[in-house]
């Protein structure tokens, strides 16, 4: 009887750090994809202002254990990154319409 | 068919030379603007609007940019470490110095005058100047001071591929919009020169480097040029870059080969 | 019962006006608010103070966008209709969801 108890506390527990442990990799997940189009577009020279201050407070809140505050963060910062990409590529052609001639 | 070959033999716009684009650009401030001599972009804003240009005037009475020249002169005056003077190093004429900025010089790309600063201090054993320093920016007040009245002489040689490829990316940073606020500067200082951003007049951008450094009266102190970048790059929400960049270097590139044949007019007094 | 419903009416009607008033003060709020839509920077509205003139004063917004669905694409992104409008694209680069869109819309067609 204990014995059946006590397993399934073990059992318990062990579901319950998998399932935190499934979170808090699906935030590195979300935050590495993030990050690598920040750089992309960093690297294009049109990142916008402040795409690298919300990852970081993404961090602070995963790190503070506001998992929820945290994606929504970096989904924002991936939302903005792909949208700076977007901009650059119709930049490419886009700007040789305002040369002035 | 005809016409497709017809446009097929003209160049594309981007591939105009500098100077058909110098033309271009001074002749649409001139189309909006019919009564305003050329002359008069040197000094900015203050060529298009009367009011403004009093309360500049006003002010012009007790510079408020002295000081800066006067720490800037004695900046020119002080002994390096090594022994030598900037003059050995920058040039002995000097109303000639900072009209030789920006150039192109191969493998160092756009050459700006604090760039040259930092050469010669770093040269003669100096700690190298933050471009943000009051220092520097005192220094190039001085110089600008001293040049008054020189032309601006940007030149892109036709044997130095190099210099039209920095000129082409200025030319490109200048037209592209981007950040959050999706603004390129043609967008405001071409397109709306001279309309209001609530109580702000847009500046032309002819002329806009003759008299920089200025002093802000809003910020209550100098800024240079590249400071000036920084905040409109910043004020349209994308992440600007590092004062002296490439980027910024190529962009003063073309902006000073745009203004070519006015007069330097720094250090300035702005709002 | 007969009697009570045309004041039951009444007061759904009423409280449906109050929403819409609700909604004018919020979209009101977006439009002049500095970090949302902070139109007053190129367009004069109603008495807003220092009027911006990059573009069009905004009135007569029912006469001029009789379709509703123009004006929000017009608040929401500019560029769809003109590639090298000086409008941000509101929506397409998240400084305004489509519901606060919706709010600002509400307030226009008050001009």
């Amino acid at each position: 009887m204990d014995r059946a108890r006590v397993s399934k506390h073990v059992i318990g527990a062990l579901l319950v750090s998998l399932f935190a442990g499934g979170c808090a990799s699906e935030f590195d997940r979300r935050f590495d994809e993030a990050e690598r189009l920040r750089q992309d577009v960093a690297a294009r020279g049109y990142e916008w202002i402040n795409t690298a201050d919300i990852l970081e407070q993404a961090q602070a809140s995963e790190a503070s254990g506001d998992l929820a505050a945290a994606l929504v963060l970096v989904e924002q910062a991936r939302f903005q990154a792909t949208a700076a990409l977007l901009q650059a590529d119709r930049e490419a052609e886009a700007w040789k319409r305002r040369v002035v001639r | 068919m005809a016409l497709t070959l017809l446009l097929g033999s003209l160049p594309l716009p981007s591939q105009a030379g500098p100077e058909e684009d110098r033309l271009a650009f001074v002749g649409h401030y001139q189309s909006l603007f019919p009564e305003v001599p050329i002359a008069e972009y040197a000094n900015g804003i203050y060529a298009l609007d009367e009011d403004a240009r009093a309360q500049w005037l006003a002010i012009e009475d007790f510079p408020p940019y002295e000081f800066s020249i006067e720490r800037g002169s004695e900046l020119w005056d002080t002994s390096l470490p090594d022994g030598s003077q900037l003059t050995d190093c920058l040039g002995t004429e000097i109303n000639k110095i900072r009209p030789q900025y920006p150039r192109y010089v191969p493998n160092q790309g756009v050459v700006t005058l604090e760039l040259a600063i930092n050469a010669c201090r770093s040269a003669a054993g100096a700690k190298r100047w933050d471009y943000s320093s009051g220092d520097m920016i005192d220094l190039t007040a001085y110089l600008a001071f001293e040049a008054r009245g020189q032309e601006l002489n940007v030149r892109v040689p036709a044997d130095q591929p190099g210099a039209l490829a920095a000129y082409e990316a200025g030319k490109r940073f200048y037209y592209s919009k981007r950040g959050q606020l999706n603004f390129a500067c043609a967008d405001c200082h071409v397109t709306s020169v001279g309309q209001y951003v609530r109580a702000d007049r847009l500046g032309p951008s002819l002329g806009h480097p003759t008299h920089f450094p200025v002093y802000r009266s809003k910020l209550g102190g100098m800024i240079s040029l590249h400071q000036r970048f920084f905040g409109c790059v910043r004020d349209v929400r994308a992440k600007p870059f590092e004062l002296q960049s490439e980027e910024f270097r190529n962009v003063e590139f073309f902006l000073s080969y745009m203004s070519n044949g006015l007069e330097i007019n720094g250090p300035g007094a702005r709002k | 019962m007969k009697n009570l419903l045309p004041l039951g009416l009444l007061v759904v009607a009423q409280s449906l006006l109050a929403a819409d008033d609700a909604r004018i003060a919020i979209g009101k709020e977006m439009t002049f608010d500095r970090a949302k839509g902070n139109c007053l920077a190129c367009h004069r509205i109603d008495d807003g103070e220092l009027p911006g003139t990059l573009g069009p004063p905004l009135l007569a917004m029912k006469v001029r966008f009789p379709d509703r669905a123009a004006l929000k694409q017009q608040v929401c992104d500019a560029t769809i209709r003109q590639p090298d409008s000086r409008m941000p694209p509101f929506c397409r680069h998240g400084i305004l969801t489509g519901e606060e869109v919706d709010l600002i819309v509400d307030y226009l067609y008050t001009l």
